[in-house]
């Protein structure tokens, strides 16, 4: 027997310290802050990539290190590809808000046309929808500290809607934000000149994004992507603001029977949504099939409020 | 087009889950770990959290969960002597030594028992920095000589010799400490 290692292990067994998690994303989002800042400046530029042909997941995105802009390698084009998030309209207890849903690019640099391209897509996950049409949005550069968006002319028109035009606008801030990395205001011009309305909103001046609260699902989740084939385990992660942190998921089975559950937490749940994780969920020993992974708010009103906010994916086990 | 500059959500995204995760599965053990190098349990939980900190920023060259407990581990040990070299935790560590057991021992542990984490501690701090680190990392995290090696970024020779002149020492203090009785 391990005597020294048996005496450390006992002088050590009471300390339990309580966890620190709001000092610590204090200090992520100083240093992140401060790193983020120094790379502008630097004029260093991180493309997310992806490996073409992978499984579109959000870890694989962020595994990248980050690489100067300017004309790709030669043999780099067309074996990686820019990830996007990008935000499409889904049903919530509260009406149509908003969820990210991770999307490759076609190609290696992440460009503002090739978002535009993918929010006027039918996005992957059968839940979500897109309240922009081809053709609506033609082009965004970045000037002054706003990005312009240039649209078509039919937009302008009264009488051009969709369901929820305010929706749609966030719909579009908030995707074009997530590819420069920045929350710039934005701007609808059309030969360059502002424009006054879009789908019958005043539009004359840039526009903000509003609160994640208010126009974000509460809860998504960024992996796995829709229809992702896994075997033995895989884990789930995505944003949620969820009473006390609390994110309960289930695991179903094709005829609907909860075959796995559990709950991930987030370290916080006011004023936005938070990372949550769930960890390994061990698959094996499960059916080869069609599962529904789904992952909703816990919800604290006991019943009395909207409900809880619901995302789920399709996950095929082999 | 404007090429567009960082895509800082999702570069960062994947960084705060496993962040989040390893948080949840290492914290306590990392203190624990910074507690029997430090003695300090409030500049350990420093020294710790400052480690995830970086363990963050580090995030896209480590992508293993693996990989990153062993860069936490190395950063823990590399913080702690700093912190030891720190006047401040110096005087904290004497502030500490005079003080009542920490409010986490309970009451009701027997005598014998507290006296024993408190003389390993402090024999534990009478090391030289090097043995205190190998003798922890061998003992408590039980680590081969060849991680010990790689994490205090020293020769299997120099592990081998602070093992074994380092536990050597720590056994005769132990023995005094507790004039002779058997531990």
């Amino acid at each position: 027997m391990d005597d020294l290692g048996t005496l450390m292990r006992e002088a050590v067994e009471r300390v339990d310290p309580p966890h620190r998690q709001r000092e610590l994303w204090d200090g992520v989002a100083v240093a992140t802050h401060r790193r983020t800042r120094n790379r502008v400046v630097g004029g260093l530029v991180a493309a997310a990539v992806l490996v073409t042909g992978g499984a579109l997941a959000a870890h694989q995105s962020s595994g990248s290190e980050p690489e100067f802009t300017g004309p790709p390698h030669a043999i780099d084009r067309g074996t990686s590809r820019a990830v996007y998030g990008i935000y499409y309209v889904g049903s919530t207890p509260s009406g149509p808000r908003l969820y990210r849903e991770f999307r490759a690019g076609p190609a290696k640099d992440k460009t503002l046309a090739d978002a535009l391209d993918l929010i006027q897509a039918t996005p992957s996950d059968p839940d979500y929808a897109t309240y922009w049409s081809d053709g609506q949005l033609l082009g965004a550069t970045v000037d002054n500290g706003v990005v312009d968006v240039e649209v078509d002319p039919s937009l302008t028109r009264p009488g051009a809607g969709v369901p929820d035009g305010a929706l749609a606008i966030q719909q579009l801030i908030y995707t074009v934000q997530g590819v420069v990395g920045d929350r710039l205001p934005v701007q609808f011009v059309h030969d360059g000149n502002p424009v006054a309305h879009v789908f019958g909103l005043p539009t004359d001046v840039p526009m903000a994004d509003s609160p994640e609260l208010d126009v974000l699902s509460l809860v998504s989740i960024s992996d796995p992507a829709e229809r992702r084939v896994v075997e033995g385990y895989f884990s789930a992660q995505g944003r949620a603001s969820s009473f006390e942190g609390n994110v309960p998921w289930q695991l179903k089975a094709p005829d609907g029977t909860v075959v796995r559950s559990g709950h991930a937490t987030s370290y916080g749940y006011e004023g936005h949504l938070y990372p949550w994780a769930t960890g390994h969920i061990d698959v094996s020993g499960l059916d080869p099939g069609d599962y529904t992974f789904v992952v909703m708010t816990d919800d604290a009103s006991g019943g009395e409020g909207p409900g809880p906010y619901v995302d789920t994916r399709t996950v095929i086990i082999k | 087009m404007t090429t567009p500059t960082l895509t800082v959500r999702e570069v960062l995204l994947d960084a705060d889950s496993a962040l989040e995760q390893l948080y949840v599965a290492h914290w306590r053990g990392l203190v624990r770990l910074a507690v029997l190098l430090l003695r300090d349990q409030g500049a350990a939980e420093e020294v710790v959290q400052d480690s995830f900190v970086a363990m963050h920023l580090r995030w896209r060259s480590l992508r293993d969960p693996d990989k990153a407990l062993a860069y936490l581990r190395q950063s823990v040990v590399n913080r702690s002597r700093s912190a030891l070299r720190h006047r401040g935790v110096v005087e904290r560590y004497v502030a500490k030594q005079r003080a009542v057991p920490s409010p986490a021992e309970a009451a009701d542990a027997p005598a014998l028992v507290r006296d024993r984490r408190d003389a390993v501690l402090d024999a534990l701090r009478e090391l030289p920095t090097r043995q205190r680190e190998v003798l922890v990392l061998r003992h408590y995290l039980e680590l081969s000589e060849t991680e010990i090696a790689e994490t205090l970024g020293i020769s299997r020779g120099s592990v081998k010799a602070h093992a074994s002149r380092g536990g050597a020492a720590l056994r005769a203090l132990l023995a005094d400490a507790h004039d002779g009785k058997d531990l």
